[in-house]
């Protein structure tokens, strides 16, 4: 088993994904995984390693095959798909390698509508909303659409609509993959200043090899399983 | 709720999205508005005029056709306001109409008796021309030269005076092929057809069948009953035929012809009077002994005035004129409102004695072309708008499959995403499916305003119909719309954002 740490929100025990496809092809063979409360975990390796499916199954995203994912003691086994969701409203953000705003709204909205989900008033959430997009420097963008924003503004929108309901856990796959060097370190700036000042535990799935330097953990994958992982003690930022 | 307020936000901001979906919506129950106007309006078209034989007291009719009286002792008189040189569009539409009513009138002046007529009625403008007349439904039967089964041709029988066959009438003239009844054959099994609608036999010197629907009790004002479940044979010798065609016979007032002593009066006929119908003519005696023998009553007239008028809306003006001068009377504009004639009728039915309500009942249950019409084109049609739904629910729920990845990314559960779709399903098949109602609606009323026909097809689209169209609309739409819905609800959040 890989640990980062003995205090964990997250674990996942001999996690496996087939997808039927053929003969059927095992995406992730096995992934034993435990990760502590407020680290900072970089996932790494070559294309079609098995990194997005295994975040999709830490997030409750997808249903694996075998084995199991616990977060904050719940296992994912255990809950229905109400359950499921529920659990991702409260417990877990997701940023997204395209943005994946909701296109009907304005950036605030994208920040609010998780936190109406849990049901926030609306003075409330108006108000966190206006406190995370500052956070993340999109204010005098909020009355925005998506269509409206650059690539790497949609995605500092999503960072903030991923914080919005404040998780334990946020889940980040191939965040920088769409967008230039000057904004891909802003994003990577914004989830350390998060992961150091509340807490929360922030694993992101990338092959960028200049991102490692910003985690405490750096999770080596390789065809479907998890090959090895680098103990960083702290990292950049 | 949240996602209540959501997908009315989406149905308003994304315009170009929800411009697309109503406009086919749209489309879609403008094509079922037509198909239940058509179709069911067809049926009730039909339907009405043999409603009229055992409804209304007075029928105010757009154009033509005119008969009845009220306040009728028994046997007096019969009304009838002439000028039916060409069918109108509601004939065109709902034949069985003009099967129901007299055309030209020929009841001798002893049953006519002008000055019965209630002076308000006189005034009114419009009721002008009235001569008695003498008209029974029946059925000429013909063999088909298909499979050899009989098959019953719809024809009127009128009961044609012998003495004003050749006083006011100049038969010898209209008659073309055979002759024409003599005075002396009053009573007689003889018949004379017309011979614009029977291009075909039966020749003179055949043998003619008549079916004729039995009359199976009155109303209480005296009009028969006519049980068209009930048919007795008749056979008659056919006698002769005769063709009228334009410009041979002149009726200008009737009213005046027959005060004049009966005399042959006023300039030489000028107007078709016999439309292109089947019908059938038959002595006068004939025609009461038939009636005597369907009925087993001596003959009465049926008690109706109809009034024709020159569009619709004269005829609720006249109509509600009518009804202020006769109070005890009901005047019925046909078609006015075939929904509300139906409303009144079933509002009748509960005072009606039971017989009436239930050879009323049984007409109505009878199938009819128009039934079949509506069976065959009306499928068709639904077929045709309910794709039309099919594809734009599809479209509108498979295009969104990564929104609806994200929202469960987020945390929307399976009910959310359902929530969220069946608010901007519903909201799209309503506006779509009432506005599509609404243009077939106006286009209908503006083109009656432009022509100033009749509102026949404008006065089919009840809210009845308005009601099976929008539930129509908005059920296939929430079906088509759930299903793909629930399908992406089911998968994955991975899998959704995976695949779009």
């Amino acid at each position: 088993m890989v640990e980062t740490n003995d205090r964990p929100i997250l674990r996942a025990t001999r996690l496996a994904r087939r997808f039927p496809v053929g003969e059927g092809v095992w995406a992730l063979k096995r992934a034993d995984l435990t990760i502590a409360r407020g680290a900072f975990v970089l996932v790494t390796g070559p294309s079609g390693c098995g990194k997005t499916t295994l975040l999709n199954l830490l997030g409750g995203l997808d249903r694996p095959t075998r084995g199991d994912v616990e977060v904050g003691g719940v296992l994912f086994s255990k809950l229905n798909e109400s359950g499921l969701a529920r659990l991702r409203r409260r417990e877990i953000g997701f940023v997204f390698q395209f943005f994946n705003l909701l296109a009907d709204l304005t950036a605030a909205e994208n920040v609010e509508l998780p936190m109406r989900m849990v049901g926030l008033r609306k003075a409330e959430a108006a108000k966190r909303t206006t406190e995370l997009l500052e956070a993340v420097g999109m204010s005098h963008r909020a009355r925005h659409t998506p269509f409206e924003l650059s690539g790497g503004e949609q995605q500092r929108v999503a960072v903030a609509r991923a914080l919005a309901n404040q998780p334990s856990i946020v889940l980040a796959d191939e965040p920088t993959g769409n967008l230039d060097s000057k904004n891909s370190a802003e994003i990577m700036e914004l989830f350390k200043r998060f992961n150091r000042g509340t807490g929360q535990t922030f694993v992101i799935v990338s092959h960028a090899p200049g991102f490692a330097d910003y985690a405490d953990h750096v999770v080596h994958m390789k065809d479907g399983e998890i090959t090895g992982i680098d103990h960083r003690g702290g990292g950049r930022g | 709720m949240a996602f209540l307020r959501m997908a009315l936000r989406n149905v308003v901001r994304n315009w170009n999205r929800t411009g697309m979906i109503i406009l086919g919506m749209l489309v879609a129950s403008s094509l079922m508005t037509v198909t239940v106007a058509l179709s069911s309006g067809y049926a009730q078209g039909a339907a009405l005029s043999y409603r009229q034989m055992v409804g209304a007291d007075i029928l105010v009719y757009p154009n033509r056709f005119v008969f009845g009286g009220p306040d009728d002792p028994g046997d007096s008189w019969q009304w009838r306001l002439l000028g039916a040189d060409q069918p109108t569009d509601a004939l065109f539409f709902h034949p069985a109409l003009r099967r129901g009513y007299l055309s030209p009138s020929e009841a001798p002046a002893a049953y006519f008796d002008a000055d019965a007529l209630p002076a308000e009625l006189k005034a009114i403008e419009g009721v002008a021309e009235i001569v008695p007349a003498r008209l029974m439904n029946a059925f000429l039967v013909a063999e088909d030269v298909g499979d050899g089964s009989p098959v019953r041709i719809p024809v009127t029988l009128r009961g044609r005076d012998l003495a004003l066959d050749t006083t006011y009438w100049d038969i010898p003239a209209v008659v073309t092929i055979g002759r024409y009844f003599r005075p002396d054959q009053d009573g007689e099994w003889l018949a004379i057809l017309n011979q614009q609608a029977f291009e075909m036999g039966p020749y003179p010197g055949e043998r003619l069948v008549l079916d004729v629907p039995a009359v199976k009790g009155r109303m209480a004002d005296g009009s028969p009953i006519l049980d068209l479940a009930d048919l007795k044979t008749f056979y008659f010798m056919v006698y002769g035929s005769y063709l009228l065609s334009l410009g041979q016979v002149r009726i200008e007032n009737a009213v005046e012809l027959q005060a004049a002593d009966q005399g042959p009066v006023g300039p030489p006929p000028t107007w078709q009077v016999a439309i292109d119908e089947p019908e059938v003519w038959v002595p006068a005696a004939t025609f009461d002994r038939i009636y005597e023998q369907v009925s087993g009553q001596p003959f009465r007239y049926t008690r109706q005035l109809c009034i024709a008028v020159d569009n619709m809306f004269l005829a609720k003006d006249i109509s509600a004129a009518l009804s202020e001068v006769l109070p005890d009377a009901t005047v019925l504009t046909v078609p006015q409102e075939v929904a509300l004639a139906g409303i009144r009728y079933r509002a009748r039915l509960q005072s009606w004695d039971p017989f009436r309500v239930e050879v009323v009942r049984q007409y109505s249950s009878r199938p009819t072309l128009a039934v079949d019409l509506k069976s065959e084109l009306s499928a068709l049609a639904f077929v045709v708008a309910g794709l039309l739904i099919v594809a734009n629910m599809y479209i509108l729920v498979t295009q969104r499959r990564r929104e609806i990845g994200v929202l469960k990314a987020v945390g929307a559960a399976d009910r959310d995403i359902l929530t969220l779709i069946v608010t901007e399903v519903v909201g799209y098949s309503l506006a779509g499916s009432l506005l599509g109602f609404l243009t077939v609606r106006l286009l209908t009323i503006a083109s009656m305003f432009a022509s100033h026909e009749s509102m026949v097809e404008g006065a089919l689209l009840t809210v009845k119909a308005a009601g099976m169209v929008i539930g129509l609309t908005v059920g296939t739409a929430l079906v088509f719309g759930l299903l793909p819905a629930l399908e992406a609800a089911r998968t994955p959040s991975a899998s959704l954002l995976r695949d779009s």
